[in-house]
């Protein structure tokens, strides 16, 4: 992936935000119980609704043996054990209250949170002769469900859901609550459902607006509709009231996963604060050290989750996906068996399964693994949707389509499914321009355009990069470019707000186009080079290379193809790296996946690259091919540092260190890091030392047109930090300063140095170009317009401009090109256009792409007489057109 | 894109009878400047009137005296501001056209003013008064006879081809309805490729109306595409034949910039010409290698007959 803000993904979830709308509740000053009775704030129920569980249960077990003296009190007692993983004592101290209706929900949660799912429909059944009985009768046909009787369940529960409905039999906040749980797993056959649930969730909670259980499930379903902004204030609204509720923590704990707050408190800690052994929060905790790569880490934290439950299927979950990462087949099928024994007919291992395998970039396996979980239940739309998204990730249109088409029927809310089937609808007509080893696929309107320049940096990528790695792919390469940014961030993750400039899914790419974002704020170019760079070490390793060494070695591959590329060392990447604000190599890949501020992500990327720059520097290409082998064959990182470098993880980093810091000495001196809390309580880094002070002065002086300080301080942050050329550089204030005194050698000279550091820089190079053209160094003004127009191949005028300079300087091969680009850019005098073009090829020797192009021309204007006589002389033989 | 295609396609297989300057009768212009709001965009319109002025005269053959510029700063530019944009004036001027206009001849309004949607109405910007589009079909209600081309370049303009089309109308606005109410850049393009060669794509040494359009529409989306901006104008071309009026009606006298061809050699070209639209209607059932072999033998033959008619000097009239 291309970054160039942290990648994070930002819902829009149009489709069920249109459908689905939430009402926001105001909380009284003092929480109501169950029941919507006022209670004192120091009663139990009031200490437990604001998440007090020791108070609470000190205060409900006031009776010998800590038992309760009210079925309120146990209430409490039973519901405040079991949050806080003490589900066992829980049971045996509401034991003498089991009979009770009142009391038998509580305890039916806790038997459930101990795996009993029969004890637990027991107390159901008890329940049912209380208040409660509405929800008894969905909670026992969800158990019979989940226990895998799922058509039978499923049937009772529709007939139940119509008869309660049609007869208004709800009345209390219990009752809505009930059919709105009854609605949501309704959802799943009947879409329409799920907008009753939403009504129903709101109907319970004006009745009780501190029923936070039914306030988190309402958070829940917005979650997996991925409509995070409500999914969040519903969320939020559940933890301002009891910070300490773990149903809610989970929850958020998921939703940041997809939507991350940089600098936000992780609720993760506050969750395993609360209940040391949940399941929920162990298995979230596993996930994170399996994107780390943490396999062994990963499965030890999932079995912490066990100890209340030991078949809980969420930390059995967990352990599959980490066995299978470590490519330990026995242990993934033993824990995956663990969670069939749990949920006989239920796909949500597999569903797991395959989202972990597409984030770990094996989307072959997330195809697999979904479609394994279709089979198991063909009705699981989620199952559905990843199936058909990772088909498409490994360039399967089809049958993703079929699967897509699917998964939206059973849940057209799906905001990942509708923008990925809105997007293959945009791009029915897209055209494609097949290479020898690529398939350059874009919009019609951009695709000439587009593989003018793509098409043969493409080729000249595959051949460094096959040479270099000793690998080329077994198959073309598709490359897909997209002009809008949130069509390219739906095929990239299925939702628009990805950061990202481009994607590699193994043999397809998804690029942004030129068009995608704003001029001179990214160079299309680059990210083609460093996104086939992905396909070969994914290729070479299976998939199996760790994401900050696929990063790092394309950023690197960026780099060693042009000068400009890759972005180089900047004065925010060693200030970073001097204040300790990004990761050691042994633990670069937390910095992707785990990043503890907004630029850490991008930051890792650039010192990533400089530890194999490092790496080639001690044993060449042939130690970055080894190393590779070594991720094929399964090894993770440590080993195979030690195999191939013999280092051990401390020594890399050490060295690492030592060299970076070398290598930059001149930069570390010049920088420094600022620390200061931010607006949201994170705290931010800020640069600081003799390079900004230099930089200020350059601005100042700038700014009151001193342009002699402002050359000289200009000058001293050019020799403080001389790789600095993003904007703001100092040879941005030295452009200001020689372009207003006229000094036109030392602007050229200032340009030149922007244009060789800073490959995005567009419209310097264009400054540049028309500097070099107005000396009459013709031959430099067109390689630096050639540089300018591969940037931003868009802009028709340079590329006429363009055209006629070479073609005035008889550079035959730039003036082709420029002219196909005019043309490719829909002139309206679309008959001159294909004339000049004529003309270029005429010139450049090649008369029968010349005819062609100018009978076209003639097509468009037969009595062009210019074009005319370009036909003649091209006919007669002998003839220098 | 798609009505540009539309008219391009279909332009081709209409016979629509010419409406050039050389089909006798007088060519008539008037072009009216509304309240600009700001200096630049004054001067701008300025400019264009200046240009089309200019171009009428001098190289489309139209009389002085036939042609009318109408600005809110009437002094600017005196004489060739005739008179002040307002309501009343323009009620003159056209009106009095209206009234006079004969069969044969042909009236060219060409409108750069902001438009405004007031409820359900439309209205055009002017010094005092606004007007409307049933103002305008009320003034040139009594010219039924001759070909009137109304272009409006501004804002808003889209209600206008729908309430002055007619027969024998050509009209052209910069946007499709008056929902769409952003300063056009239509007008640029448009004046230039009128006023100047870039707009002659089939290259015949004439602009016709539907190429200026053509041109500006094509240049105004090449706007927001690079910007990958939004699309805040669409403009409109209505003529009753879905562009062959346009295709045919020209300021310029026929024969364009070259020399001018006798009335024979034009006889001889137009037979070449008649046998490549005759190829051009079985274009889709070819492959376009097929279709450009057949097409090359006729342009060598057209070529040709244009270098030996080129050599050869137009007889004198007796």
């Amino acid at each position: 992936m291309t970054p160039r803000i942290p990648v994070t993904v930002h819902g829009i979830p149009a489709a069920l935000a249109i459908a689905i709308t939430v009402t926001v509740h105001v909380f009284p000053a003092v929480a109501l119980a169950q029941g919507a009775r006022p209670v004192a704030a120091s009663t139990p129920a009031a200490l437990y609704q604001r998440g007090l569980h020791d108070q609470a249960i000190a205060a409900a077990g006031a009776a010998p043996g800590g038992e309760a003296n009210s079925a309120s009190d146990a209430i409490v007692l039973v519901r405040a054990l079991t949050d806080v993983g003490r589900a066992g004592d829980a049971v045996a101290r509401g034991a003498r209250w089991r009979t009770n209706p009142l009391v038998a929900p509580a305890l039916a949660g806790a038997h459930e949170a101990l795996g009993q799912r029969s004890v637990a429909d027991e107390m159901w059944q008890v329940a049912a002769r209380g208040p409660d009985s509405l929800r008894a009768q969905v909670e026992r046909l969800r158990l019979q469900r989940d226990g895998g009787e799922q058509g039978a369940a499923m049937t009772r529960l529709a007939t139940w859901f119509t008869t309660v409905t049609t007869r208004n039999a709800a009345r209390s906040a219990s009752d809505f609550h009930a059919v709105a749980i009854a609605a949501r797993l309704l959802g799943r056959t009947d879409p329409q459902r799920f907008k009753d649930a939403l009504q129903l969730y709101d109907r319970a909670l004006a009745l009780e607006p501190a029923r936070h259980d039914a306030r988190t499930e309402l958070g829940e379903m917005f979650l997996e509709k991925f409509n995070f902004a409500d999914a969040r204030a519903t969320l939020e609204q559940v933890v301002s009231a009891n910070p300490r509720h773990p149903r809610a923590l989970a929850a958020l704990v998921r939703l940041n996963t997809f939507d991350a707050r940089a600098g936000a408190a992780d609720p993760l800690p506050r969750l395993l604060a609360v209940n040391p052994s949940s399941a929920d929060g162990h298995a979230l905790a596993a996930r994170r050290l399996i994107d780390a790569e943490q396999y062994d880490a990963a499965v030890t934290e999932a079995r912490r989750g066990l100890v209340t439950d030991s078949g809980a299927p969420a930390p059995w979950v967990a352990i599959a996906a980490a066995r299978w990462l470590a490519r330990d087949s026995s242990g993934h099928r033993a824990a995956l068996e663990m969670v069939h024994r749990r949920l006989p007919a239920s796909a949500l291992a597999e569903v797991e399964l395959a989202e972990v395998s597409a984030r770990n970039r094996l989307y072959a396996d997330a195809v697999a693994f979904a479609r394994r979980g279709v089979a198991r239940d063909s009705l699981d739309a989620r199952a559905l949707a990843l199936l058909g998204i990772n088909e498409m990730r490994i360039g399967h249109p089809a049958p993703a389509r079929a699967a897509l088409d699917r998964a939206f029927a059973l849940d057209p809310y799906d905001v990942w499914v509708k923008n990925t089937l809105d997007l293959l609808d945009a791009y029915a007509t897209a055209r494609t321009t097949s290479t020898a080893h690529f398939d350059i696929v874009a919009e019609e309107r951009d695709a000439d355009l587009l593989s003018l320049y793509a098409a043969p940096l493409a080729e000249q990528a595959w051949a460094a990069l096959t040479s270099r790695y000793g690998f080329a792919p077994s198959e073309k390469v598709r490359v897909e470019y997209f002009r809008s940014h949130a069509d390219f961030s739906v095929r990239a993750v299925g939702l628009a707000g990805l950061g990202a400039l481009g994607v590699a899914f193994g043999n397809v790419l998804a690029i942004d186009a030129p068009p995608a974002r704003s001029r001179g704020e990214f160079n299309w170019n680059t990210v083609l080079w460093h996104e086939f760079a992905h396909t070969i070490t994914l290729g070479m390793t299976d998939n199996r290379v760790p994401r900050w060494v696929s990063e790092g070695l394309s950023v690197h591959e960026e780099r060693r193809a042009r000068p400009e590329w890759g972005g180089g060392v900047t004065p925010m990447l060693v200030a970073a790296y001097g204040a300790g604000r990004l990761q050691p190599v042994s633990r670069l890949n937390d910095g992707f996946v785990h990043p503890r501020y907004d630029q850490e992500v991008i930051l890792s990327y650039a010192l990533s690259a400089y530890v194999f720059e490092m790496l080639e520097e001690q044993k060449g290409i042939a130690g970055l091919r080894a190393m590779l082998a070594g991720y094929r064959a399964g090894g993770r990182t440590p080993d195979v540092m030690r195999q191939v470098y013999g280092v051990e993880p401390a020594v890399l980093d050490s060295t690492f260190d030592r060299w970076f810091r070398t290598r930059f000495a001149r930069e570390f001196a010049s920088v420094r890091a600022e620390t200061r809390g931010g607006p949201d309580g994170a705290s931010q880094v800020e640069l600081a030392g003799p390079l900004r002070d230099a930089l200020t002065a350059a601005a100042a002086a700038v700014e009151r047109k001193q342009w002699p300080q402002a050359v000289r301080a200009a000058q001293s942050a050019v020799t403080l930090f001389p790789e600095h050329a993003e904007r703001g550089s100092g040879y941005h204030f030295l452009v200001a300063a020689h372009g207003a005194t006229g000094d036109t050698t030392a602007l050229i000279a200032a340009l030149t140095a922007i244009t060789s550091r800073n490959g995005d820089a567009v419209d310097e190079n264009l400054a540049l170009a028309r500097l070099l053209e107005a000396r009459r160094d013709t031959a430099a003004a067109i390689a630096v317009f050639t540089r300018a127009v591969s940037v931003d191949p868009f802009d028709a005028a340079v590329q006429a401009h363009l055209a006629d300079l070479a073609f005035g300087a008889r550079d035959w091969p730039a003036a082709v090109r420029a002219r196909r680009a005019v043309l490719a850019l829909g002139p309206a005098d679309r008959a001159n256009a294909l004339y000049r073009l004529a003309q270029a090829l005429a010139a450049a020797g090649d008369r029968t792409a010349a005819r062609r192009e100018v009978l076209r021309a003639l097509d468009l204007a037969p009595n062009f007489e210019a074009a005319q006589d370009l036909l003649l002389t091209i006919r007669s033989p002998g003839t220098a057109p | 894109m798609r009505l540009r295609r539309l008219l391009v396609a279909t332009s081709m297989l209409l016979p629509v009878p010419t409406l050039g300057a050389q089909d006798g009768g007088n060519t008539h212009l008037v072009v009216i400047a509304g309240v600009s709001g700001e200096p630049r965009i004054g001067t701008e319109w300025h400019g264009m009137a200046m240009a089309l002025a200019t171009a009428a005269t001098q190289k489309f053959g139209i009389p002085a005296a036939r042609v009318v510029v109408l600005e809110q700063d009437s002094t600017r530019d005196a004489p060739r501001v005739q008179g002040r944009s307002s309501k009343a004036t323009i009620e003159r001027v056209l009106g009095g056209l209206a009234r006079s206009l004969t069969a044969t001849d042909r009236l060219v309004v060409i409108l750069m003013a902001h438009g405004s949607a007031l409820g359900t109405e439309t209205r055009v910007n002017l010094p005092g008064p606004d007007m409307t589009p049933s103002d305008f079909v009320r003034l040139l209600a009594p010219a039924t006879a001759p070909t009137i081309a109304f272009i409006h370049t501004g804002s808003a303009s889209g209600e206008f081809a729908t309430e002055l089309a007619g027969p024998r109308r050509i009209v052209i606005t910069a946007t499709k309805s008056a929902k769409e109410q952003n300063e056009t850049i239509f007008p640029g393009p448009f004046v230039r490729a009128l006023t100047t060669d870039t707009g002659d794509t089939d290259k015949d040494g004439r602009v016709s109306l539907l190429e200026a359009f053509t041109y500006a529409q094509a240049e105004v989306e090449q706007v927001f595409a690079k910007g990958s901006l939004l699309p805040t104008e669409h403009p409109l071309l209505a003529d009753g034949a879905e562009g062959g009026r346009a295709r045919t009606f020209y300021l310029a006298a026929a024969g364009g910039s070259g020399a001018p061809l006798s009335a024979a050699a034009q006889q001889a070209r137009a037979e070449v010409q008649a046998r490549i639209d005759a190829l051009r209607a079985r274009r889709s059932t070819m492959s376009e290698d097929v279709y450009l072999s057949a097409l090359e033998p006729l342009i060598v033959e057209l070529a040709e007959r244009t270098r030996a008619l080129r050599s050869t000097p137009p007889a004198a009239k007796p």
